[in-house]
């Protein structure tokens, strides 16, 4: 007899391997693609934002500044997206009565934390053998505030999935949504050079607070605007996968109905 | 055993009503049978089959059993963008076999289904009977003790239909089967009881036949014209392009009779044919 423990242990493992196979299972070259992507996808961004601002920030290089900006945010967004399509993507799988839709949206982030810790790592040795500077101050930083963006994406994601299954329309609003959410995150700007007006306003976004931090931790002569707080990154992760859980929880027999 | 007690089960409808399809809904399935669940369209009988294999979650009351159970078995299930064989290792992963298990597994599937190289082949490619012969052949690979199945005995041809019924006889000495079906043939073959599904609430007959005409007796118009459409079909089948083509120059009303008049004609070469094959 196995324990539940252990069953969810090989579940989780199934569903791990089954996203892996179809994510890039079918292309020539494989799994090559799950690191290729979001690489190319992040270099293609940066030389993009790079070129347009000309200008960096004093004895910072514009794209490591860019990369330490864009590569957790896109984490964020990947794990919050795939988890929001999890239970549409996996629901012919749910008729193996040891699948539980929580195993669906832990296997999912954690493949999607896995690809981005890689890629992050590539690019950022990449970029020092390149020549340019990559000062990693505090890892311990950053290694926290990226555990925490990750059970951040897990929480959002699983409000939404409640969201779109009742109105499936929302799907696209909320993909448009991540465009400004990108802007309002301090992504391609350091925030202290935004608006200082709308600074308290800004400072609702816990995105704004983990990137920040990040980058804080990476670049000593980056100026963090003041009012940062990893309290606040660790509470709204928690508010939100408190929220995520319990709502999903409730809705659950709703959603898996066929 | 498998026990269902105070079992409730509800769905919301579009309006935002709640429809209950059993409410508090005790029942014991007898020990060591095969049962079939037969009952109307929407009486509930595939989602006490999930309710059974787990899958379907009752607002409250639970199963109680010391069987295994497999998943149910039926058209829908699987992933569409996994092959046949990714679904198989698939499942071996989730049961925790070791590798060598998995690979004897994935043969016997293989070899089972018969899909040839659709084996390796995205699921959504697959036909519904493709679907359906990967599906059971994977339940199949494992040990059961019962084994839950959903309209599958609709699927295939004649040949797959007797290697499945084979499949199962050969289990049935320590396997039995739950299974869900419209067709009243297949139910009174595999099944030693039936259990009707009516109204929220399951009446177990120990008698196949009894089951069934009681099912019959409670039929609807919408079964009746299912019958009736079914046997139109069945004629037709027998006819020839000619002769179809005939029918349909025929006024609407006279059909039918045509219909019954050739296929009596055919019966009877047929019985003629037979005959002097037997004479030889």
């Amino acid at each position: 007899m196995r324990t539940s423990w252990q069953i969810q242990q090989s579940v989780i493992f199934a569903l791990f391997i089954r996203e892996l196979r179809t994510r890039f299972g079918s292309y020539k070259g494989g799994y090559i693609w799950l690191l290729v992507e979001p690489i190319a996808h992040i270099i293609v961004l940066t030389l993009t934002f790079a070129y347009i601002r000309q200008r960096g920030i004093s004895g910072i290089d514009i794209q490591v500044f860019l990369v330490t900006g864009i590569a957790p945010f896109l984490l964020f967004k990947n794990i919050a997206l795939r988890i929001m399509d999890g239970i549409d993507a996996n629901r012919g799988l749910l008729s193996f009565r040891q699948i539980k839709p929580m195993d669906i949206f832990i296997a999912r982030a954690m493949l999607d934390a896995l690809i981005s810790v890689i890629v992050f790592a590539l690019l950022l040795i990449g970029m020092a053998w390149w020549g340019l500077d990559v000062p990693f101050r505090d890892p311990l930083t950053v290694l926290v505030i990226y555990a925490l963006l990750i059970f951040m994406g897990l929480g959002l994601g699983m409000i939404l999935s409640v969201i779109v299954h009742y109105i499936p329309e929302a799907k696209t609003i909320i993909r448009l949504t991540m465009m400004p959410l990108y802007l309002l995150s301090g992504i391609i700007y350091p925030v202290a050079k935004m608006p200082q007006e709308l600074l308290p306003y800004l400072l609702w976004n816990p995105l704004l607070h983990a990137l920040e931090l990040i980058r804080g931790a990476f670049f000593v002569q980056y100026h963090t605007v003041a009012g940062l707080s990893p309290e606040y990154v660790l509470m709204s992760t928690l508010a939100l996968l408190a929220f995520g859980f319990a709502w999903f929880w409730k809705n659950r027999l709703e959603m898996l109905a066929r | 055993m498998i026990e269902l007690r105070n079992i409730t089960k509800s769905y919301r409808l579009e309006n935002g009503e709640r429809r209950y399809i059993f409410r508090d809904l005790n029942f014991s399935f007898p020990d060591g049978a095969n049962i079939g669940l037969i009952g109307r369209n929407g009486a509930g009988k595939s989602t006490l089959l999930r309710i059974i294999g787990g899958i379907d979650t009752p607002d409250r009351g639970q199963v109680i059993t010391d069987k295994s159970i497999s998943w149910p078995v039926g058209l829908g299930g699987l992933h569409g963008a996994l092959t046949g064989r990714d679904i198989v290792k698939f499942v071996c992963r989730i049961y925790g076999t070791t590798h060598e298990e998995m690979l004897e597994k994935v043969g016997y599937v293989e070899d089972f289904a018969e899909i040839g190289e659709y084996f390796d082949q995205p699921i959504k490619s697959y036909s519904s009977g493709m679907r359906a012969k990967v599906n059971f052949g994977t339940s199949l690979a494992f040990d059961f003790d019962y084994y839950l199945m959903d309209e599958v005995g609709a699927v295939g041809d004649a040949a797959f239909k007797e290697k499945s019924r084979k499949a199962l006889q050969e289990r049935i000495a320590k396997s039995r089967v739950i299974m869900v079906s419209h067709s009243m043939s297949s139910i009174a073959k595999q099944c030693d009881v039936v259990v009707l599904v009516q109204d929220g609430k399951a009446i177990l007959y120990e008698n196949v036949k009894e089951g069934i005409k009681a099912y019959q007796a409670m039929s609807g118009p919408e079964e009746r014209l299912h019958q009736r459409r079914k046997k139109k079909r069945r004629e037709l089948a027998e006819l020839s392009v000619e002769e179809r083509k005939m029918l349909r120059q025929l006024p609407e009303e006279e059909r039918a009779q045509a219909r019954r008049l050739l296929r009596q004609q055919r019966r009877e070469e047929r019985k003629q044919k037979n005959e002097s094959a037997e004479s030889e």
